[in-house]
């Protein structure tokens, strides 16, 4: 036993889920290690992995190239509000193909011959213009000489705050170091000076014949082309390392962030994914199994056809692939926390259920392999297992649409024939085949007669058994192939009844056996106890007490011989075991000796006994049986009586029985149920204080049955009726006994 | 007087025991034995008169025991047992025995069995046979001296007890119904059915048997009627 358990200890069920918590644990592990990674390489490019440090990366370079872009933008284009102002920064076809487009206006139509003059009040025509498009030449110049001045002063100030913004911009940078000098090489703006810019080592340089980029921005830098018919140069570089307080500080924390999670991340999955595979494998050995070997345990899951079971997997797990990476770009998307949470929870809800479903999956093969019913518990299997048994023969449905359409395409097949002999005319072949399918219907008829007669044995021999006919016995050799299935279904049912009725009889007669021989055994003993108690009353006791216990004792193992008697002979009457032999018996008659042979006891009750039966009434019973039936009946009356009452015996015949009803008053309540009255060992007083075993009612009641009588009894408040009806004796045997109708011929 | 010597023979000490105190308060010399064989060494050494034997005993039981004795002897055996079914009674009187007693028995009653085997086998043709007198077993009616006697004992009847028991000895074997008898014995048609009748019956039994519920001579045929048993 123990060291059975230590050797199946893997299999225990605690170390079952113990592996799939680890397993799950794990998994969440993975997710999270997948949706970080996913949110550094959605933020970092993947020149991180080579980068030794952030100036390396391709975020820092166009981020640095983008506030490049600004200041070439504000220091060397704008360089201050006057300019903007003035209008000489406005890009006269930049404005007027925003205008145009602003208004919907489509080039060609009517653009074509025109222009927009250069103070962008008005039209400039070219050629004529065609009387069709007048009207929409005159609303095009109303257009532009109503609103193209005001579209103008618009773009002037968005110019203006684009710079103002810039302007403010550059000013909060702190990492980022500039200075612009004019061509005379004076210091026109920067947040930085020349010293200060010598001391940075990563720098760049932009004017409009030199540049020098020890940076490596150069080729993300797009407004480095306004510099070339610029008079000014610029001076930029970077603090290295970063200095708290802007957008570069915070890239250069995310770039530890990242540079140090990565490998992290990277240990992180590589473990877990060795644990999962781990416990998959463990898993895998150990389903459905609780030893090495042994009995494989299905769960319901199981029972699920595997193709269908697999398909729903993948149908799953395709489904929440789809949704998955919708939820991912969504997370990665969202700028809002909250959001990205709550999509990151649904994910990973997701994920597990995929996980679990995979889990069961592999798991609920992995027994069916084990349990070699993997291929059976297939929908193609099983199918094809159907269709095999109903043209087998193996079900009766099967067997008969099979034998159907054996018969039919016989028939339609001959027919066939007949009639392709007689359009060829070969009338002799048609005669001959007429004659094959009369042959064929009468060979069809013929086995159908044996399967009907066949039929006709088994439905005898079922009512025969269900008559009670335990020895008919149906012979099996008689029985056509198609009905043997449910002929020897029959009987077994046969032989099974058969079978446990006798086991039914042998039980109550060993048990009759046992009563007797533990009552003999009683017996021996209480004989002693009689003789003696009878020797001790015999002499002259001095003591008044002990005379009085000796007559107790006296009274008491008659009783107990008494009360061994009635047991006995209760078991014998029950277990049928007694013979009974019916003879003409005048109920009159035995009534009033049974009141005669118990005269002493009635008397002592004080009872007034009444017969009513004006004249001899036969009927056929087995006087000694009866005797006792009355003897218990009338003994009951006197026990259990009400003093100097009257106890009324009415007999009389009806419907064909001998009927006898008793009547007494009872003394104490009966107050229970009175169907209960005849079972042993129930006695109208609940005390059980008075005489009598509690058997007399028991007994009486099967010893009526084995007559083929009846014993009732009925309670009307204090009324006690028992009821005993007989067959009345019939002169003459009936000779015409129905026998059982013989089977077969 | 001579004293007849009895045997008791049966495995449970207690009960020879019993049975020896009250045979020997009647006067008789006991003889003990446990089991068959001792019963049958017994035998051979003393003169015995009446067995009292016991069926289920060890060495050897009491019907093989029965059937050893009635080889070699022709004295009353008794049997006493606690097997009580009818085809054991039938059995044991089969094998031999003259009577037959279940356990747990009344003890009066063994010694009247035993004393009433004793007078048949003692006091054989002491009373001359009379005309008028009718012999059953030991059941006597003497119709001058209008008297019954049981074993010599004479019994006292009333009238109509005495009517009706000379009935059914005359006829002794032939069944008479309450009616029948109730018309003979009173010289009256019977029209309300009585139980006078029955409750005779049951008096003169009491008087006349030594253990009325299992009446050797006046026996009831239930449901017919009643009869006297032919001996």
């Amino acid at each position: 036993m123990d060291t059975k358990s230590k050797k199946y200890k893997s299999y225990q069920s605690k170390w079952k889920v113990i592996s799939v918590v680890l397993l799950f644990v794990f998994a969440m592990a993975n997710f999270f290690c997948g949706i970080i990674t996913a949110n550094i390489s959605n933020h970092w490019s993947r020149g991180i992995i080579e980068a030794h440090s952030v100036y390396e990366t391709y975020e820092f370079k166009s981020e640095f190239a983008r506030v490049l872009d600004e200041v070439i933008m504000t220091e060397a284009y704008y360089r201050n509000e006057n300019r903007i102002l003035s209008g000489e920064l406005v890009n006269a076809e930049e404005l007027i193909a925003d205008f145009k487009r602003y208004y919907g206006i489509k080039d060609g139509v009517i653009t074509g011959n025109t222009s927009i003059n250069d103070n962008f009040d008005g039209l400039v025509t070219h050629g004529s213009i065609p009387s069709s498009l007048k009207n929409n030449f005159d609303e095009y110049k109303e257009l532009v000489e109503s609103r193209l001045p005001l579209y103008r002063k618009m773009y002037i100030q968005n110019q203006l705050d684009e710079y103002k913004r810039s302007v403010r911009h550059l000013s909060g940078l702190t990492n980022f170091l500039y200075y612009v000098e004019d061509s005379r090489g004076n210091v026109v703006a920067g947040n930085t000076t020349r010293g200060e810019m010598s001391n940075i080592e990563r720098t760049i340089v932009l004017s409009s014949g030199f540049s020098s980029d020890n940076i490596g921005v150069m080729p993300y830098c797009h407004k480095n082309s306004l510099m070339e018919d610029s008079d000014y140069k610029i001076y930029a570089g970077i603090r290295d390392p970063f200095a708290y307080g802007d957008d570069f500080y915070n890239l250069g924390q995310e770039y530890v962030f990242a540079k140090t999670g990565l490998p992290i991340l990277f240990g992180v999955f590589t473990v877990s994914t060795i644990i999962i595979a781990l416990c998959l494998i463990y898993l895998i050995r150990v389903a459905g199994q609780t030893e090495k070997g042994g009995k494989i345990t299905y769960l319901t899951v199981d029972k699920i056809y595997n193709e269908i079971h697999f398909v729903l997997v993948c149908i799953l797990v395709m489904f929440s692939a789809f949704l998955g990476l919708a939820l991912l770009s969504s997370i990665l998307r969202e700028t809002a926390i909250f959001w990205a949470y709550i999509f990151t929870t649904i994910l990973g809800v997701i994920y597990i259920v995929n996980v679990a479903a995979v889990i069961s999956y592999i798991t609920s093969v992995s027994r069916q392999i084990k349990g070699k019913v993997f291929l059976k518990n297939t929908w193609v299997s099983v199918t094809i297992r159907r269709m095999a048994e109903l043209f087998t023969g193996k079900t009766f449905r099967g067997w008969m649409i099979l034998v159907m359409l054996c018969y039919g395409l016989g028939n339609c097949v001959i027919m066939g024939l007949v009639i392709f002999a007689a359009q060829l005319g070969f009338f002799i072949l048609c005669f001959l085949f007429v004659v094959a399918l009369f042959l064929f219907n009468a060979f069809c008829l013929f086995f159908f007669l044996r399967a009907l007669r066949s039929l006709k044995r088994i439905m005898i021999s079922a009512r025969e058994t269900s008559k009670g006919n335990l020895q008919y016995k149906l012979n099996l050799d008689e029985i056509s192939p198609s009905l043997l299935n449910f002929a020897t279904d029959i009987a077994n049912i046969q032989d099974g009844l058969k079978n446990s009725v006798e086991d039914a009889v042998k039980g109550e007669r060993m048990k009759t056996e046992l009563i007797t021989n533990v009552s003999h055994d009683l017996k021996t003993p209480l004989t002693s106890i009689i003789s003696y108690v009878d020797l001790l009353r015999s002499l002259k006791l001095d003591n008044q007490a002990a005379a009085e216990y000796v007559h107790v004792l006296y009274d008491k193992s008659y009783r107990l011989k008494q009360l061994i008697e009635d047991l006995i002979e209760a078991s014998k009457v029950s277990s049928g075991n007694i013979t009974v032999t019916t003879t003409k018996v005048d109920y009159r008659q035995i009534t009033l000796q049974a009141i005669g042979e118990l005269e002493e006891k009635i008397e002592a009750a004080g009872l007034e006994i009444k017969v009513s039966c004006p004249e001899p009434l036969f009927i056929a019973a087995d006087g000694r049986h009866l005797w006792r039936i009355l003897e218990n009946l009338v003994s009951n009356a006197a026990k259990y009586s009400m003093p100097s009452s009257r106890v009324y015996i009415d007999i009389f015949p009806a419907e064909g029985r001998g009927i006898l009803v008793m009547k007494n008053i009872s003394a104490a309540p009966i107050d229970f149920d009175e169907t209960r009255l005849t079972d042993r060992f129930v006695r109208g007083d609940a005390s059980r204080t008075t005489e009598g075993s509690g058997l007399g009612l028991s007994i009486a009641q099967s010893l009526a049955e084995a007559q083929g009588g009846t014993f009732g009894i009925k309670v009307d408040g204090d009324l006690f009726k028992a009821i005993v009806s007989m067959p009345l004796w019939e002169e003459e045997e009936d000779l015409f006994e129905n026998e059982p109708e013989e089977g077969g011929e | 007087m001579e004293k007849f010597n009895i045997l008791v023979c049966d495995d449970d000490k207690a009960i020879v025991d019993a049975i020896e105190i009250y045979l020997k308060q009647e006067g008789y010399n006991i003889i003990k034995a446990y089991n068959g064989l001792e019963a049958l060494k017994v035998l051979e050494e003393n003169e015995v008169h009446l067995i009292l034997l016991d069926i289920m005993m060890p060495k050897l039981d009491g019907l093989n025991t029965t059937v050893k004795i009635r080889e070699t002897l022709n004295i009353p055996i008794i049997i006493l047992s606690a097997k009580s079914e009818d085809t054991d009674k039938i059995l044991g009187l089969n094998f031999g025995a003259d009577d037959y007693v279940t356990k747990p028995f009344n003890p009066l009653e063994l010694l009247a069995r035993v004393k009433s085997q004793m007078r048949r086998y003692t006091a054989l043709g002491s009373i001359a046979e009379k005309s008028n007198v009718i012999k059953i077993g030991e059941l006597e009616l003497d119709k001058d001296a209008k008297e019954v006697r049981v074993g010599n004992e004479p019994v006292k009847l009333t009238a109509t007890e005495y009517g009706i028991l000379q009935l059914l000895m005359e006829n002794a074997g032939k069944v008479y119904s309450i009616d029948q008898i109730y018309e003979k014995v009173w010289n009256e048609l019977s029209f309300a059915p009585e139980n006078t009748v029955s409750v005779h019956i049951r008096r003169i039994r009491e008087k006349i048997e030594i253990n009325p519920k299992e009446p050797r001579y006046l026996k009831v045929v239930w449901g017919i009627g009643y009869k006297i048993e032919k001996v």
